[in-house]
């Protein structure tokens, strides 16, 4: 048998090599990757903690005003009804308004109710009929009771022949829930806690 | 892949690896007196030579890392000239040694060849072929070794003194005193070509001049003139030849280095390592290499796996580093990370509580934003309604788009009023969707139907708190 160093050389070179990547694969698999990701979770939760940080930092900044504004709130906001009572007040006090802007409510309709972490909106879409500034004094009745009441969109439709206009309003309650006006934490009750209307 | 291969497996390759780059070799000569050898050693302050002492007692200090040249004697090796064909020079030594074997009749194994270029012919190259039995060589190689010297390159004395005459160019020929029994005669060829070089015994030490100084004398032209005769080493002349003038090399050409030799003997040893420049050069090492193949090839497997194991550790430091630098950047991140948490904890509580009131105070100011959009609406639409215009649509849907229809006097008035909307402070991308003329009963008038939107921080409730 002819021995050929060179076939030698190359199988030991190719042995060495093997040796080499497999040490640069073990370290990079055991040494490196997991150094990579303790380094990359690390990061990570420090900048979201930063972010909070920063975050809570410019809310205790403004906590005085705040706290004003937050107490200036309607107490009606922070009433625990259930869902059927909380729109049955609403729609009392869209009659209420109708009423006395001299008003006739044409329909009104309850629409499903969100409920949010932090509070719940109940909604009802209702069809007026008088003139232009009726309906004005209707909606600052409205909005500017005990309540948090807005409008969320609005359609005004003139009738035809008669100086009078038609307003289909879509009215909107939140009821606030989690903490009370003095800032400390309320806890919900079980009906507070359905999403059914 | 191929190409690293055969680059990693390069002979000349790990031998010039081996020897250039390091800052000491050693150069070793065997005489009847026992082992001679030489340390060159490179310092930023220049060159330093000293003997080393080889014997088994400081065997355990030599073991380093120089590489260590063996000056092989003249009555070691063979030297023939050949002319073999232009070819590769990967096949020029497998060529030169069947042109040998042919030549010499000598077996195929056991023969180690070494050679140098010494004429170029059109279509032919010439070379001094150096021949050594195996066997001498490996028994030389193995003794210096069990003393603690590892040899790189077995070195012809052709090829040294070659180089040392190059070198003092005012000399004709060169006489190199072998410890004390032998001598070297050097004597260029006459065609220019090269030197021959001659074993001469102690004891024959003025006819084997003499046979010499006849030969120098073809090759000069002058053929009248006295000769310079170049001396390395103690050299005793047994008496007077006419015509001749020596002088010693070391001190003619190196006389600095020269002072510091403890030992005459050590000259030619000395001359030969300034003359060919160790440690930084090694000129003719490769193809002159006398190295037999099984001591080169073990030599040549370690410096292979010396090369693996550096690259394993630089690869594994790097990942080391790498690794640590990251562990290092985390553990910077975590007591950061604990710092932060414990100044969540002292506001945590107090900053999430006036979070959610900041939120409850949006959502109450979304809840009244649509009954200032539509007083808003109202106000502006009275501000830039002209005359002859009525409305019988105004809507606003939740999303904030803004639709109105309505009825004009003439046909130019809904023209009008989409840049009136647009100057609003409250309104963007109002467009006159369509202005028509309509039959009714009476008669007929203009119907228009016009679209915008409430700017975004209407549309967003965000402005403010």
């Amino acid at each position: 048998m002819v021995f050929d160093i060179r076939d030698d050389c190359r199988r030991q070179v190719i042995l060495g090599l093997m040796g080499v990547f497999l040490l640069a694969f073990g370290m990079t698999q055991w040494l490196v990757l997991p150094s990579w990701d303790r380094f990359k979770s690390s990061r990570s939760a420090l900048e979201d903690r930063q972010v909070e940080l920063a975050r809570l930092r410019s809310n205790i900044a403004v906590a005085a005003q705040v706290g004003k504004a937050h107490a200036s709130l309607p107490a009606q906001a922070w009433r625990v009804q259930d869902d059927e009572e909380a729109l049955s007040y609403l729609l009392v006090n869209v009659e209420s308004a109708a009423r006395s802007s001299d008003l006739s409510l044409v329909n009104a309709r309850p629409l499903p109710v969100k409920t949010e972490p932090d509070h719940r909106t109940y909604r009802v879409r209702i069809v007026l009929s008088g003139r232009l500034e009726q309906i004005v004094r209707f909606v600052d009745r409205i909005t500017s009771g005990d309540a948090l009441v807005g409008l969320d969109g609005f359609t005004l439709r003139g009738e035809q022949g008669e100086n009078k206009t038609e307003a289909t309003f879509e009215i909107v309650m939140i009821r606030l829930r989690g903490l009370d006006r003095a800032g400390s934490t309320t806890q919900p009750t079980a009906t507070e806690d359905s999403d059914e209307p | 892949m191929e190409d690293i291969l055969g680059r990693l497996m390069n002979f000349a390759s790990v031998w010039s690896v081996r020897l250039t780059g390091t800052k000491q070799a050693i150069l070793c000569q065997p005489s009847q007196a026992g082992w001679r050898a030489i340390s060159f050693n490179r310092l930023k302050s220049g060159l330093s030579v000293q003997s080393v002492s080889i014997d088994p007692k400081n065997a355990s200090t030599l073991k380093l890392s120089q590489p260590g040249v063996l000056l092989l004697p003249r009555s070691h090796y063979f030297i023939r000239r050949l002319t073999v064909p232009k070819a590769d020079p990967d096949q020029t030594r497998t060529m030169l040694r069947l042109e040998a074997q042919g030549l010499l009749g000598l077996e195929q194994n056991g023969l180690e060849i070494g050679y140098l270029p010494v004429a170029e012919n059109a279509g032919s190259n010439s070379f001094e072929l150096y021949l050594a039995r195996q066997s001498v060589l490996e028994k030389l190689v193995g003794e210096l070794r069990s003393l603690g010297v590892t040899i790189d390159c077995v070195l012809p004395s052709a090829v040294a003194w070659g180089a040392v005459l190059r070198a003092c160019p005012n000399l004709d020929m060169l006489v190199v005193a072998i410890g004390s029994s032998e001598y070297e005669a050097v004597v260029p060829m006459s065609d220019g070509s090269g030197f021959a070089v001659r074993a001469i015994p102690a004891s024959q030490l003025n006819a084997g001049l003499a046979e010499c100084v006849r030969l120098a004398r073809q090759s000069i032209s002058q053929a009248d003139r006295a000769l310079k005769v170049g001396l390395l080493g103690p050299v005793e002349l047994g008496g007077n030849i006419a015509g001749l003038t020596f002088e010693d090399v070391l001190v003619g050409r190196w006389p600095e280095q020269s002072a510091c030799l403890s030992d005459q003997a050590e000259a030619p040893l000395l001359a030969c390592g300034l003359a060919m420049g160790y440690p930084d050069q090694q000129v003719g090492l490769s193809d002159a290499n006398l190295l037999p193949a099984r001591i080169r090839r073990g030599l040549q497997i370690r410096t292979l796996w010396q090369r693996l194991a550096a690259s394993a550790a630089l690869v594994a430091v790097g990942l080391a580093l790498a690794g640590g630098a990251l562990n290092l950047s985390a553990r910077a991140h975590e007591r950061e990370l604990a710092n932060i948490q414990s100044q969540l904890d002292g506001i945590g509580s107090t900053g999430r509580v006036i979070g959610r009131q900041i939120q409850q105070l949006r959502l109450a100011r979304q809840a009244t934003e649509g009954t200032r959009n539509f007083l808003m609406l109202l106000d502006d639409l009275e501000a830039v309604t002209p005359k002859g215009i009525s409305y019988s649509r105004v809507e606003l849907d939740s999303a904030g788009a803004v639709s109105l229809q309505g009825q004009a006097d003439s046909l130019s008035l809904p023209f009008l009023l989409p840049q009136r909307l647009q100057r609003r402070p409250n309104l963007e991308q109002v467009l006159l969707r369509d202005a028509a003329q309509v039959k009714r009963s009476g008669g007929s008038e203009i119907e228009f139907y016009i679209e915008g939107l409430l700017k975004r921080e209407r549309r967003d409730g965000s402005y403010g708190i």
